[in-house]
Parts: C-alpha cells; sequence; structure tokens
C-alpha cells in the first residue's frame, strides 16, 4: 500500500516555544490511522501544520506523492486534504445547509456539490431535517457531524479529525465512529483519528502512533503494541 | 434577504418599480428641491450604511476608519476641480481609483490584525489622515478646500447620481453575498480558523470584501462634497461618518440587505429634526442605539416580539 499522506520530521511550534520537537507520521491509502496522546503533547499542532494553518520550522509534508509543505491552506483542501478541527466548529449564524455547501468551496467539488450534499443527508438523516436551522441551534453531537459532513463536501482523500470525541456523550461518540467506519470501508477515505482517548482510537485503527512531549515515542499496529508499552508511552512513567 | 429565497420574483418586481419610480422623481424633479434633498441625503447613507454592513455584519472585519475614504475621495475632487480646473466627473474618477490603491495598500497590514485590534487600527489610521492633511499647504491646511463644478449640478442631478450609485452597489452586494463567495465571507465571519480549514481563502476574501467597501464608500463621498461645495480635514475624516454607519446598521439590523435601508431612512430623518436641539442630538441617537441593542438587537428588520424565536423557528 502507498502512503495517501505523510509527514516527515516535522519541527514546529509559537515563537521560540517548539510544541511538536520532531514527528512524523503516515496514512497509507484508504487505511484509518491513529495519533494519541496526553494534553499538551503537541497533536493539534501537528495537525495544524497538515492543514497549512501553522507553518512547521522544519520537515516534509506529501499528498499523494507530491510536496505540498509550503502550500496555502485552501489549496490542499482542493487537493484533497481536509481537517475538521477540534470542537467540530460550525458557522454559528449560518443553516447547517449553508455549513455544508461552504465544504464545497473549491471549484472541483463545487460541481459535485449536489451529489455530495445527498451523501451527507443520507450518511446523517438527522440533519436533513434540520438543514435550514443555524448551526449555533444545534447540540454538540449535532454539530460535530455538521463538521464532518463540511469535510466530506469537499471530497477528500484524506480526512483528519481532531478530538472528535471532545465533550460529546459516549453514545453520540460511538455512533459518528460507526459512521466513519462506513465511510473508511465504502467511500475508501483514508482516515486519521487524532484523540486522547487511545484505547477507543486504538481499536477502531489499522495502525496507531501515540505522541508525548512534542514526539512520536510509539507506533505499531495496535494488535502487536502491548497494554504496558502504550501505558509507557502515554504517560512517560515506566 | 436570505438564500433560497421564495418570494425572490416579487421582490425583485418591487424593488425594479421603486428603483424606477425614484429615477423618474429626480429625473423631473417632480418631488421639489427639498424632499429631493433629503432623498439624496438617504440614498448616500443606504449605500455607507450598506458597505459597513458588508463589511462588519457580514464579514467580520468592524472597520472604525471607513471616513478615510470619504476623505481622501473628497478632497481629491476638490483638488482636482479648483487646483486644476478639471470638470468633476474626472475628480469622482481619481478619487475612486486613490481609494482603492489606499485600501489596497492599507489592506496589506490591516487583514494581519483582527477584531478590535483591527477597528482601532482603522480609526488611528484615519485619524492619521486627519492629521497629515491639517499640516499640508498643497490642501489649504486646515482652512479647507471649494469643490468648484461648472456648471453646478442641480439636486435632481445629484439625486439621480446617489440613486444609480446606491442601487448599483446594493445590486452588486447582494450578487456577492449570494455567490459561493458569499458562503465563505459569512463562515469567515463566524469562524476563521474553520473556514480556512473548509477551504476558504480568507485574506482573498477580506481583501476583496474591504477594497470593494472602500470604494463604495469614496464614492458616496465623492457625492456628498460635490453637493456641498466645501471639505475641511475635520469634516472629511470625521469619526461622525463611522458612528452613523455604525448607527444605522445596528438600527436596521446588521448581516441583512434591507437593514440599513431602513436604519439610513430613520437616520437622516431623526438627524434633521433633532438639529435643532444641538447639543442634545447626539445624546438622543445615542440613547435610541443604545436602547435597541438592549431590547432589539437584531434590528427593526428582525424584530420579533419574542426574543429568541428566530432559533427556534426552522424559517
Amino acid at each position: 500500500m502507498t502512503d495517501v499522506f505523510r509527514m516527515e520530521n516535522i519541527k514546529a511550534g509559537y515563537g521560540d516555544f517548539a510544541a511538536v520537537e520532531e514527528a512524523g507520521i503516515s496514512i497509507p491509502e484508504g487505511a484509518m490511522v491513529s495519533l494519541t496522546g496526553t494534553n499538551g503533547s503537541g497533536k493539534t499542532t501537528l495537525m495544524n501544520v497538515a492543514a497549512g494553518i501553522i507553518r512547521p520550522s522544519s520537515g516534509r509534508i506529501m499528498l499523494n506523492g507530491a510536496d505540498i509543505t509550503g502550500m496555502e491552506p485552501e489549496k490542499r483542501v482542493s487537493a484533497g486534504l481536509t481537517l475538521v478541527p477540534q470542537g467540530g466548529r460550525c458557522f454559528a449564524r449560518m443553516t447547517v445547509e449553508d455549513n455544508l455547501i461552504t465544504g464545497s468551496y473549491d471549484r472541483r467539488a463545487r460541481k459535485k456539490s449536489r451529489d455530495l450534499l445527498e451523501k451527507v443527508y443520507d450518511l446523517f438523516p438527522g440533519l436533513k431535517d434540520k438543514r435550514f436551522q443555524p448551526a449555533g441551534t444545534l447540540s454538540g453531537g449535532e454539530r460535530q457531524m455538521t463538521a464532518i459532513g463540511r469535510a466530506l463536501m469537499s471530497d477528500p482523500s484524506v480526512i483528519l479529525f481532531d478530538e472528535l470525541s471532545l465533550g460529546l456523550a459516549p453514545l453520540v461518540v460511538k455512533s459518528i465512529y460507526e459512521r466513519l467506519k462506513e465511510l473508511n470501508d465504502k467511500e475508501r477515505i483514508s482516515i486519521l483519528l487524532v484523540e486522547q482517548d487511545t484505547v477507543r482510537a486504538m481499536r477502531m485503527s489499522d495502525y496507531s502512533y501515540i505522541m508525548l512531549k512534542g514526539r512520536i515515542v510509539l507506533e505499531g499496529k495496535p494488535g502487536e503494541l502491548s497494554g504496558e508499552r502504550i501505558r509507557e508511552a502515554y504517560f512517560g512513567v515506566k | 434577504m436570505h438564500r433560497n429565497d421564495p418570494h425572490k420574483g416579487i421582490r425583485t418586481v418591487l424593488y425594479t418599480a421603486v428603483f424606477l419610480l425614484l429615477l423618474a422623481a429626480g429625473l423631473t424633479g417632480f418631488p421639489g428641491n427639498n424632499i429631493l434633498r433629503y432623498g439624496f441625503r438617504i440614498l448616500l447613507y443606504i449605500t455607507i450604511g450598506e458597505m459597513w454592513n458588508l463589511l462588519s455584519g457580514y464579514a467580520g472585519m468592524t472597520s472604525l476608519g471607513q471616513q478615510a475614504f470619504i476623505g481622501l475621495s473628497g478632497y481629491t475632487l476638490a483638488v482636482v476641480t479648483t487646483r486644476y480646473g478639471l470638470p468633476y466627473p474626472l475628480g469622482i474618477l481619481l478619487g475612486l481609483l486613490i481609494s482603492l490603491a489606499a485600501a489596497f495598500l492599507l489592506s496589506l497590514f490591516l487583514l494581519r490584525i483582527d477584531g478590535m485590534y483591527f477597528a482601532i487600527t482603522t480609526w488611528v489610521v484615519a485619524e492619521a489622515l486627519g492629521t497629515l492633511f491639517m499640516s499640508m499647504t498643497y490642501v489649504n491646511r486646515g482652512a479647507g478646500m471649494t469643490v468648484t463644478a461648472e456648471p453646478y449640478p442641480r439636486i435632481g442631478r445629484l439625486f439621480v447620481m446617489a440613486l444609480l450609485l446606491c442601487s448599483l452597489s446594493l445590486v452588486l452586494a447582494e450578487l456577492l453575498l449570494r455567490s459561493g463567495y458569499g458562503l465563505g465571507i459569512m463562515a469567515m465571519r463566524d469562524d476563521p480558523e474553520a473556514a480556512e480549514a473548509a477551504g476558504v481563502n480568507v485574506k482573498l476574501a477580506k481583501r476583496a470584501v474591504y477594497i470593494f467597501a472602500a470604494g463604495v464608500t469614496a464614492l458616496a463621498g465623492s457625492l456628498f462634497f460635490l453637493n456641498k461645495g466645501t471639505i475641511y480635514p475635520e469634516s472629511g475624516f470625521d469619526i461622525g461618518w463611522t458612528i452613523s454607519m455604525v448607527f444605522i446598521v445596528i438600527i436596521g439590523g446588521s448581516g441583512t440587505i434591507e437593514g440599513p435601508v431602513i436604519g439610513a431612512v430613520l437616520y437622516v430623518l431623526l438627524s434633521e429634526y433633532l438639529a435643532r436641539y444641538p447639543g442634545w442630538s447626539n445624546m438622543i441617537l445615542g440613547a435610541i442605539a443604545i436602547l435597541m441593542i438592549l431590547f432589539c438587537p437584531r434590528g427593526i428588520v428582525r424584530f420579533s416580539p419574542r426574543p429568541k424565536d428566530h432559533l427556534t423557528k426552522a424559517r
């Protein structure tokens, strides 16, 4: 399997503070990969680097074999890479449907926007009922679904989910995860799950990374990593 | 106005009829000079209110310095017509070009700052321009300049020019907001980072809106000073311009196209009426604005007797 997305030796931070010391991840085509770690381990910074919102001070980012390290955020979306930011950030004063259509901003996706919208409503029928409601009036789970739908509207080959389960009820998380599995299996969309909840994220994924203090400290297939090593990596203690 | 508007046809017919009626009124001069003078002011305030609405209500860029472009275009008109004795349409055109260029240059650094900082910086820039003109001999320093127009356009003609500018800016703003880019602009107002992550070119959208609003505001400024005949640093670069825009948008309803139209009518009529109580007029306008923010924060166009109604009803 070839890698559809890869980050190599990324270093990034804010001013003098390096939130990511050195980290690299790769997502094989059609895979579901997880990246877990505690608060402040640098996961969100790494995701913002992936989306182009933060520039890395060194390292390389590859998408479908092309170097996108210096690419503008909106061009990355056109090229097939979409980030669902932490907390399912929606456009509060806009309707659900307008939120979704905004996802098809680039010309390529805009042509397919009707079909993509149908697909999103098939995946999350609850959104169709509320499509003319301002997104600010939705529940946390519905907002996360809207954000996922918006990402799908850009017709991506890779979606990065930053803290999908943050602040959501366990049952809601379970149902959203099931939808993601469906997307991964049927649509062959490659997925990166960034989570604090190591157990669930690893159970879902084909390959796992654990990040601590700005570095990848452990990686491997979930079945091949022992609970002890995971605990060590996650908390950084023996 | 909403996307997927079910009454689009009716609205178009209605607005076209109003436009033709006003055009006929301006061309014939039938309503009389007094009414036309009121109409002229209302049309210009609709225009600048609508541009501030586009900036703040739709794009989330709250500027307190739009008077920079009113002053620049007013002064360009005065310099071109009085210092060089050239016809006033040339002065208006040149004022537009200078304002567009200034907006582009300012956007290079203004768009790097957000929110409150953006608001204050735009204000400081406008104040600085006022101070600069106050000390430039080329524009007679604080003594001000006159606008010379031969022959002087009658009020009917000024009214028609204001009508054309106002209608054109409304139509262009509406088209922009209905286009795919409109969604991107509103998305960037609600959450700039999420908009960027969704593929919106936030920098380009901000710059486009800022320059467009500057250009239209400049044209309105030219017409205003063409009518007034004189310009001073403190009238051209007056923060009062922005205060009136804020009043118009808050009273009418920000983030709607119709809001500023209603707001501008009320503003012009109120400020004319209150002009007989000097000293009190601004206080009364301020009190009205505060009451509106407290009891009808979404403006007259979206007044609903029960608050939060708009949140629970689908449409």
